[in-house]
């Protein structure tokens, strides 16, 4: 059963009703969908604007890292050939996908050490693969090459050459580039044939394109809007998205500077008016338009890579080029020498450094410890110290080791005796020997003796055997010293029994024996 | 007719994930202004004695043995919820609700208000039915919600309100 409810707030968030609601709702319907084509033409119409922006500002931008680097050819006596190094960037980012943002940068870096077109151009294309192959920015990996021209090798220690210290100092330009070469070629080509360098090339083409755009953008605003600065045009655009909506007043504008253009004549307003609706067929007119309108001017084309000055100065262009390909060279050659006299240097003074060390007094020390009487453990512990002194990594390398060995070995010694069982104590059983004599002194402190045992008088003992005449008694001691007389026979009365007996110890004690004694105690003693 | 409130789901979850002590804050002021409204409402619910005896529970047999009457578990039966509800037919969701949850009543609620009160049973509960629109009337829940002038859901609009304007305040980024 459902609770009955009052509910205060509540809020729509199912499709049931809207489903429901959205058949009793035809016109609602309606305003909607003509409110959604508005919506849609003033979107679209902005986004058409936001692109337009964009591409004049990346030709802008693309227009002074190219004004950039003209000065600098300039400067170096390379003004020739700032149009082929345009056209050879143009199909060089083309090509690999670089941006030519980040080309020129790279190139200018190269050609301001080298000197020479041809051959920063070469190192251009390494730079790309090494770029590729190693991760670091092309902007980086020209930088590095270039200190590297120059003798400057710090910078070629992250691509991890293979090469030691010493062997990259060592090295000439000729060879560092060589062992680059033989590790990063292909890696460009190889990132290409990736989806994410497919992509790089897209974009890249995208963007390239934007600036085309961007330019004749630039160019047919200042036209239409008679400005001579992009400051100008740029007010003009933001005047021209106000006017978005409103198509007819938009196209009445351009109409109505167009009338301006001398080419207008030609094509007659009667077709151009016919071509309004049809967006298409429009923008060709303009197209057509623009492109004679360039043509004329001698700008740099896109597709058709021509440019002013083509033809009649190629001899004295390729005399330039004769001439800064020389210098390079003498400069290259003037380098190398350099790097060969600063090599020598450093193996002289190293030379020096280790001839030095026999006064050092540290070694001095180390050397005479090393000839007294020492331990094994020490002369090898005095050993390292040298060698650490001395720079003999091998060496060192190798004593640091037996040093730990023997350390190792010596921890396991001390691990070993701790370990050891705990020894005997060799007074542990006195104790409980004292014990045992103390008991047995006190047992035999505890024993007393018991009474002398006289010997039997075995002469008293016959007299008084005799007396019953033969076989009449028998006697004898016990163990305990009884004497015992069996009476054989008779049988006597006690007064006879009684005299018999005293008679026999008055014999006895008349012999001496102690009978007296047992008189005294009462029992017969004998 | 519940005032529709649009975003008040999300300020709830946003409150709730991102300022919680204000969500508490204001859940207990929504709780305060529906107070005396259940209270005033759980008032109008009869004794046991007021009902027809038939209808108590322990004389009830069958299927209306689920719906016997009894007048502390009817009482209980009436409350409030600051957490929203299931999705109703019309695709709403209620922030707030003050509800009659229990059979019995409900059938006091609401006993009579469509086919008028007539007949052996609905004129045996007395009380009156109140409100505007059929839906909206009632004995007891409805009947003190009407009689609440909609002070209460004024009270409840301005705890939202409130609760938003402190939370963008709280959220925005300087």
């Amino acid at each position: 059963m459902a609770d009955l409810r009052i509910d205060i707030a509540s809020e729509f968030t199912g499709k049931k009703a809207f489903d429901k609601a959205s058949s009793a709702s035809s016109s609602l319907e309606k305003n909607v969908s003509k409110l959604g084509k508005t919506l849609l033409a003033t979107f679209g119409a902005a986004k058409i604007l936001q692109f337009a922006k964009s591409s004049a500002k990346a030709f802008m931008e693309d227009e002074a890292a190219a004004v950039k680097l003209s000065n600098s050819l300039k400067n170096l006596g390379l003004a020739y050939a700032t149009d082929d190094i345009r056209k050879y960037i143009d199909k060089l980012t083309l090509a690999t996908g670089v941006a030519d943002n980040e080309l020129r940068p790279a190139l200018q870096s190269l050609l301001q050490v080298t000197g020479s077109v041809t051959k920063s151009q070469a190192m251009l294309s390494d730079a790309i693969n090494i770029s590729r192959g190693s991760g670091e920015s092309l902007s980086t990996v020209a930088n590095d090459l270039s200190q590297a021209y120059v003798g400057n090798l710090k910078g070629l220690r992250k691509y991890n050459l293979g090469l030691t210290k010493a062997e990259l100092a060592a090295s000439s330009f000729a060879d560092i580039q060589k062992r680059m070469n033989d590790l990063f070629s292909g890696a460009s080509t190889a990132y290409l044939q990736t989806y994410a360098g497919q992509m790089q090339i897209l974009s890249n083409t995208a963007n390239e394109a934007k600036e085309v755009i961007g330019k004749n953008l630039v160019d047919a605003l200042m036209l239409l809007s008679n400005n001579t600065s992009v400051s100008g045009v740029a007010g003009d655009m933001q005047d021209l998205a106000k006017f978005t909506g409103d198509a007819i007043y938009g196209v009445g504008v351009l109409i109505a500077k167009l009338n301006n253009l001398p080419v207008i004549g030609k094509i007659g307003w009667s077709g151009l008016l016919d071509a309004i609706p049809l967006v298409g067929t429009y923008l060709n007119l303009l197209a057509d338009t623009g492109a004679s309108a360039r043509a004329a001017q001698g700008a740099f084309n896109f597709k058709s890579g021509g440019g002013a000055g083509t033809g009649s100065f190629q001899s004295v262009v390729d005399a330039q080029a004769a001439k800064a390909e020389a210098a390079a060279k003498k400069r290259a050659a003037e380098l190398l020498a350099l790097q060969k006299k600063q090599l020598k240097t450093i193996k002289d003074s190293l030379g020096l450094k280790k001839a030095g060390t026999i006064f050092d007094i540290q070694q001095i020390g180390i050397i005479a410890a090393l000839k007294g009487n020492i331990s094994a453990e020490e002369r090898k512990r005095l050993e390292l110290q040298l060698a650490i002194l001395t720079d003999n990594t091998a060496e060192a390398s190798k004593l640091a080791g037996e040093i730990a060995k023997s350390q190792g070995l010596s921890k396991e010694l001390v691990a070993y005796l701790a370990n050891l069982p705990a020894a005997k104590n060799p007074f542990e059983g006195w104790k409980t020997y004292l014990d045992l004599l103390e008991e047995q002194v006190r047992l035999i402190a505890s024993i007393h003796p018991a009474g002398v045992v006289p010997n039997a008088n075995s002469a008293a003992i016959d007299a008084i055997t005799a007396s019953y005449g033969v076989g009449g008694a028998s006697a004898g001691v016990s163990k305990g010293g009884d004497v015992y007389i069996s009476v054989a026979g008779n049988v006597v009365s006690e007064n006879d029994l009684v005299d018999m007996v005293n008679n026999g110890l008055l014999n006895r004690s008349l012999s001496g024996s102690p009978s007296a004694i047992g008189r005294l105690k009462g029992s017969f003693a004998g | 007719m519940p005032t529709s409130v649009q975003g008040a789901l999300s300020l709830r979850k946003a409150l709730k994930d991102f300022t919680p002590d204000l969500a508490k804050q204001t859940n207990k002021e929504l709780a305060n202004f529906l107070k005396p409204v259940v209270k005033s409402a759980r008032s109008f619910i009869p004794g046991n004695s007021a009902v027809p005896s038939g209808w108590l529970v322990g004389n009830q047999k069958g299927t209306w043995e689920r719906v016997a009457f009894d007048s502390g578990v009817a009482k209980r039966g009436i409350g409030y919820k600051t957490t929203p509800s299931k999705v109703n037919r019309s695709g709403f969701r209620a922030l707030v609700s003050i509800l009659n949850k229990t059979g019995a009543g409900a059938i006091y609620e609401t006993a009579g208000r469509k086919s008028g009160v007539i007949g052996n049973f609905s004129p045996k509960l007395g009380g009156s039915i109140v409100g505007q629109g059929q839906k909206m009337q009632g004995r007891a829940m409805f009947k003190a919600y009407a009689e609440d002038q909609g002070k209460a859901k004024g009270h409840v609009l301005s705890a939202i309100f409130n609760a938003s304007n402190k939370f963008n305040k709280i959220a925005k980024v300087k």
